[in-house]
């Protein structure tokens, strides 16, 4: 049997050649209009809404095969080669309904439908990965999903009976595949996937990039950015795509740091136990950036590269003191993120150059505190109106070498340095932090657009940055000290 | 459960853009004004006809019959010519052989526009006398009574309030596809609440009896109003582009182009004032409405009068005038979104109730109490509150969910915490079912039973989750008493029922239900009567087999309007609605006053649904209105620049309710003992009145604010929606 080409594809059952498209097109188009597989939706083409989910499925160095449930208006058909597709057509059972479904339908959790094809999916992937079956762990896996019609309340009782449904499954990985195909949850396609993934060629197991840019300048990784901006453009595009497998982009410990491979996703670093280990609310803080089915697409790189002045990522890693690696294929060179911002989306990278790695600390200094704040319209998948993080040593009652990072008060991300020299060595109470609010007001300059006004981002950050205070130092700051402040 | 719930869950259902496309067929890009106000001095399109695959571009001058869409008032034309006067304003189509080539081509038109300056303010608009209809009064009294109540007030109060637009938000953007037949006929698959209004107006547009068109719907992604009449444009323009190419034409909307072409609710702006007596009791309200109307009129003239309707909430007022005022702004045309008004009118009152009840150091939970309407009252427009439950649903509500308790434990609570204060919010609603217009409350049914006993039942009701089709199912199920599953809804048709109002006003059940129930009690009738000859007992397929061998007439159409209706505008006097739907929610916020941000913790709701007809849907109901309702005053912040552009115009933008905003307690019991004897088999309709349980969740975090901070010159925190922007600039700024 002759190799299969490099852009082929398992959807469901079947493997797909897509050599009719350029890589640059959407799989949701792809699926839609090319496939003509239906049941996947279009809602909002920019990854908010969830109606388009899909589950793609990888093969690990293990040989297992791994799901996520991810938005196919973020994906490229480029993303998809040597991976799972599976759509909702090929969650169906032959006849009847799964679990997951039947528990949607018995709860009400399905008025117009739409939606549901979605929310199928991202249930779906919460019986693959979850580690722990509770109505919170089945919420959080569809929270990026949008349903106008119920209020989710039918949604959630659905969750709940599927987690206690399945509560007690074996650990994800291929004895829980084999469980939830014989228990009907999904077809039996599931089960010998690896098998079929395997005898694909892969264009980017081992660290190759696809395309080779020519007709796309930028590189991208998961695109959520660049997809959102420039769709119509990609459609007929071959962009470099940096994006590689989940093993090969794996955060890891080296010496004292971390390092994060540039297309580390935001869901990776979810899973890295050395990162969600770094502040105590890390993992809840990361529930904070975009949803999860965005996060499984959103790097590292390009959340910082994107260079919008409202990045999360960014905003958390400056004040983690993170240093970029940078390579442009010929030579690499080391630079403190915090040098990376010249102006708006303006970069001090040479041309060609791309951030291959970010590193942080590999834990916090004893004594070293961190906070991240962010308020958006939403508190979940929402772009931030202000975002911050804050470090510093706690050392005798003082502050010590600490990093202030603002998103939203200015034309990039940025370290406010005159208000962290300004707290060095002061004593930390709520005096030094009043007169440290009147710093930070000098040094931002927040323009008025639709995610708030200039007055209420500089009023904003002043509160977060009162929050930073009274999350790390409850002992030392009181409450009411901050509260009756008048702006 | 909604009839195709399973289905759904299988990704099955089919949404008109899901439909197989026929042999050849092409698709529309509609293109659109990118400013709000303006001179059209030249329509440059050579360079996008040139383009690859595009097969024609249409304007204003391929129309055959009238460039006119205007349903209520013959103001907006299909395509923009000599002037636009809002963003989003078509102006041509692009027809192309891929969706992608049509958009692509789309970018290469090009427009010379002569600026003019926009009005986005409804106040504006009307200082400058920009009315899309003549504004109106309603009320009990005349200007010298409602003065003289002021006058004998114990406290008076006014102020002002203000709402936000709201985007449908439907997850099914719009579509339609449309295919000529044979004979210079055309088939139009429309995502549209109002089959008829698509046939109507697309005749009137292409010239063509409406004979010759036909509409179909199988289902919409949502609606909620939005694709009332809003809907109509696109499948006239499909309509017009398979008529001028003989292809088969689809337009289907992405996201951002709908959001910024189609119609959403009205913003307004009101100024009230509001008399009481010693005890509380209301004596007098006067109420200044400005909607928002846009850019033409819609169906904003029926949304203001719903306005008006509800302009006194759940309360009887004793002497109180209402003003409203329609405003003609360069803003897109506002349209219906569920509520149709009413939510609007309440908001209203709620505020001057909230004010009150802080100017006289009440709780508002108390002064809500005493006023509520009781059986026998009449409204200010004349009717009389029959079957009245405002005050059992309040009273089983706050028994149910203990108010008492509720409020001792949020004033503890609020004793105890400086940075986290929480509010109660009491939400009574009345809201009037029927069409205002009452000409509308007619529908339509044909039901056929087919030989081997399978049952058929058409009705010009469209399912868009609402879960009317298995309203339909049940009441023809209980006549005919057949086995269930041998019942089938069909696709709604024009072809089928004609002439049929659009689904809407909570009254889709209502109306198509009854004219079901009609239908199928003549075939059960007739089915009887046979009974009776055959002396034995007979299965239904033996019974209908036996019908068709007796040459029985085994198909029925049939016709319900709703009776006692009647309005006269001249006098605002009638009686507008077959009844009405009450209930109460007790809302329970917390806002975090540090950071200015806020939850809802609590939803608790006793909801009058008459004798459900379906219980599961009706909660379901509930449950997705008050989040609606509760996303219009809080986060969803519809936002236009002063130019008239719109500025939240992507889902990035706009931020409708997600899992985690979505309140984490929601409890709703119905009343019992309930029966609705005005509707179909004792049920009420359910798909509005919920919504405006939301509003209880605006004064429960604006309750919680106020405990922080209580601001003289803050302003009174009567704008909605309360973003978190509005409230830390509320307590800080």
């Amino acid at each position: 049997m002759p190799t299969p080409p490099p852009s082929s594809f398992l959807w469901n059952g079947r493997v797909v050649v897509p050599d009719d498209v350029a890589p640059g097109r959407l799989l949701l188009d792809y699926l839609r209009r090319d496939l003509r597989s239906v049941g996947t939706k279009e809602g909002c083409r920019e990854g908010d809404c969830g109606a388009c989910a899909v589950l793609l499925g990888e093969l690990g160095l293990d040989g297992a095969v791994t799901y996520r449930a991810v938005p196919s208006c973020m994906v490229l058909v480029g993303h998809v080669a040597g991976r799972h597709v599976v759509t909702i057509e090929g969650l169906n059972p032959g006849r009847g309904l799964s679990p997951v479904q039947a528990a949607v339908v018995e709860h009400g959790g399905s008025q117009c439908g739409f939606c549901t094809p979605g929310f199928i999916v991202s249930f779906t992937g919460f019986l693959l990965n979850a580690t722990e079956f509770t109505t919170e762990a089945a919420k959080s896996s569809i929270a990026g999903n949008l349903c106008r019609c119920t209020g989710y309340v039918s949604l959630v009782r659905a969750g709940a009976s599927i987690a206690s449904h399945f509560d007690g499954l074996t650990a994800p990985g291929p004895d829980r595949i084999r469980a939830l195909v014989a228990t009907g949850a999904i077809p039996a396609c599931f089960d010998g996937a690896a098998s079929k993934l395997a005898a694909l060629p892969s264009p980017d197991r081992n660290g190759r990039a696809t395309g080779d840019g020519t007709s796309f300048e930028a590189p991208l990784g998961g695109g959520t950015d660049l997809i959102v901006q420039q769709g119509a453009k990609l459609d007929e595009a071959a962009p470099r795509i940096l994006l590689r497998s989940e093993s090969a982009r794996a955060p890891y410990v080296e010496g004292d740091h971390l390092v994060m491979p540039g297309d580390t996703t935001f869901e990776d670093l979810r899973r890295c136990t050395a990162f969600a280990g770094l502040w105590p609310l890390a993992p809840k803080d990361l529930e904070r950036f975009a949803s999860g089915i965005i996060r499984e697409r959103a790097t590292v790189a390009g959340n910082i590269t994107n260079a919008s002045p409202i990045a999360d990522g960014t905003a958390m890693l400056l004040a983690l003191g993170a240093e970029l690696e940078l390579s442009t294929g010929a030579g690499t060179r080391r630079l403190p993120l915090s040098k990376l911002f010249l102006g708006y989306k303006q970069l001090a990278l040479e041309p060609g150059e791309i951030i291959h790695a970010v590193r942080t600390p590999r834990e916090l200094a004893p004594g070293r505190h961190f906070s991240f704040e962010k308020v958006s319209k939403r508190e979940y998948l929402d772009i931030a109106t202000v975002t911050t993080a804050f470090s510093a040593n706690l050392h005798e009652g003082t502050f010590s070498c600490v990093l202030l990072s603002a998103g939203g008060v200015g034309p990039t991300p940025m370290l406010l340095e005159k208000t962290a020299s300004f707290l060095e060595g002061k004593a930390v109470c709520a005096e030094s932090v009043l007169e440290a609010a009147a710093v930070i007001d000098t040094e931002i300059a927040p323009i008025s657009d639709v995610r708030g006004s200039a007055s209420y981002k500089r009023l904003l950050l002043r509160q977060l940055f009162f929050a930073h205070v009274l999350k790390l130092f409850p002992d030392l700051v009181a409450e009411s000290e901050l509260m009756e402040v008048s702006a | 459960m909604s009839l195709d719930a399973a289905q759904h869950t299988r990704g099955e259902s089919l949404f008109t853009d899901d439909l197989p496309e026929p042999e050849g067929c092409t698709f529309g890009a509609v293109f659109t004004s990118t400013i709000a106000h303006g001179k059209v001095l030249a329509l440059h399109t050579d360079e996008a006809l040139a383009a690859p695959g595009v097969v024609r571009i249409l304007t204003a001058a391929d129309v055959p019959g009238e460039n006119q869409i205007g349903a209520i008032v013959p103001d907006e034309p299909l395509f923009a010519e000599t002037d636009v006067h809002h963003e989003g304003q078509p102006i041509a189509m692009v027809i192309a052989t891929t969706p992608e080539a049509a958009r692509a081509a789309r970018h290469l038109i090009r427009v010379d526009f002569k600026e003019l300056e926009p009005v986005t303010c409804p106040r504006e608009a009307a200082r400058r006398g920009h009315f899309i209809v003549p504004s109106r009064t309603l009320g009990n009294a005349n200007q010298a009574k409602l003065t003289d109540a002021f006058k004998k007030a114990h406290v008076v109060v006014e102020g002002t309030a203000s709402m936000g637009g709201q985007e449908h938000l439907y997850l099914e953007n719009q579509a339609s596809l449309a295919a000529p037949l044979e004979g210079g006929r055309m088939r139009i698959f429309a995502g549209t609440q109002g089959p008829t209004a698509v046939q109507r107006v697309a005749a009137r547009v292409l010239d063509l009896p409406m004979s010759a068109i036909e509409v179909e719907v199988k289902r919409l992604g949502g609606g909620f109003g939005g694709k009332e009449d809003q809907a109509t444009p696109w499948a006239t323009f499909a309509a017009l582009g398979a008529l001028v190419t003989g292809r088969p034409v689809k337009v289907a909307l992405q996201r951002e182009e709908d959001m910024i072409s189609t119609g959403k609710r009205h913003p307004y702006d009101a100024d009230w004032k509001i008399g009481l007596d010693e005890e509380g009791k209301i004596v007098a309200y006067e109420a200044t409405l400005f909607q928002n109307a846009g850019a033409s009129a819609d169906l904003s003239p029926a949304i203001l009068e719903r306005s008006l309707f509800h302009g006194t909430g759940s309360y009887f007022v004793p002497a109180t005038r209402i003003t409203a005022h329609s405003c003609r702004t360069n803003l897109v045309p506002f349209t219906a979104f569920r509520g149709f008004g009413g939510p609007q009118g309440m908001f209203v009152i709620e505020s001057a109730l909230a004010r009150a009840a802080e100017v006289m150091g009440r709780n508002p939970e108390e002064l809500q109490a005493i006023n509520l309407l009781t059986e026998g009252d009449r409204f200010p427009f004349g009717q009389i509150a029959d079957g009245c439950h405002a005050r059992r649903g309040f009273q089983e509500a706050a028994e149910r969910y203990d108010l008492a308790g509720q409020r001792n434990s949020v004033d503890a609570f609020n004793t105890a915490n400086v940075r986290h204060k929480r509010g109660l919010g009491v939400m009574p609603v009345c809201f009037g079912i029927s069409f205002t217009n009452t000409m509308m409350n007619q529908a339509g049914a044909l039901v056929h039973i087919y030989t081997d006993g399978s049952v058929h039942v058409a009705t010009g009701a469209v399912e868009m989750g609402q879960g009317v089709t298995a309203k339909l199912r049940a009441i023809a199920h209980h006549v005919l008493e057949c086995d269930i599953e041998r019942i089938t809804i069909a696709t709604t048709s024009t072809t089928t029922v004609a002439n049929t109002s659009p689904t809407a006003a909570s009254a889709g059940a209502d109306l198509n239900g009854m004219a079901v129930k009609i239908a199928c009690e003549q075939l059960r009738q007739r089915l009887d009567d046979l009974r009776a000859k055959l002396d034995r007992k007979t299965a239904w397929p033996e019974l209908i087999a036996t019908a068709h061998a007796e040459r029985i007439h085994l198909s029925c159409g049939a016709h319900y309007s709703t009776p006692k209706l009647e309005y006269n505008k001249e006098l605002e006097s009638g009686n507008p609605f077959a009844y009405h739907v009450f209930g109460t929610a007790i809302t329970q916020a917390t806002v975090d006053c540090l950071r200015g941000t806020y939850t809802i913790d609590s939803v608790h709701i006793v909801h009058d649904a008459g004798r459900s007809l379906a219980p599961l849907i009706d909660q379901g109901q509930v449950e997705g209105a008050l989040a609606q309702g509760i996303g219009w005053l809080t986060l969803e912040d519809l936002q236009f620049s002063d130019q008239g552009r719109l500025l939240s115009r992507a889902l990035a933008t706009y931020k409708a309710p997600d899992i985690y905003s979505s309140p984490g307690d929601v409890r709703v019991t119905f009343l019992e003992d309930a029966d609705n004897p005005t509707a179909v088999l004792g049920s009420k309709g359910i798909g509005e009145p919920p919504l405006m349980y939301g509003i209880g969740a605006y004064f429960a975090i604006r309750a919680a604010a106020r405990q922080f901070r209580t601001r003289a010159n803050g302003g009174d925190l009567l704008q909605a929606p309360l973003t978190p922007e509005r409230l830390l600039m509320y307590l800080h700024g």
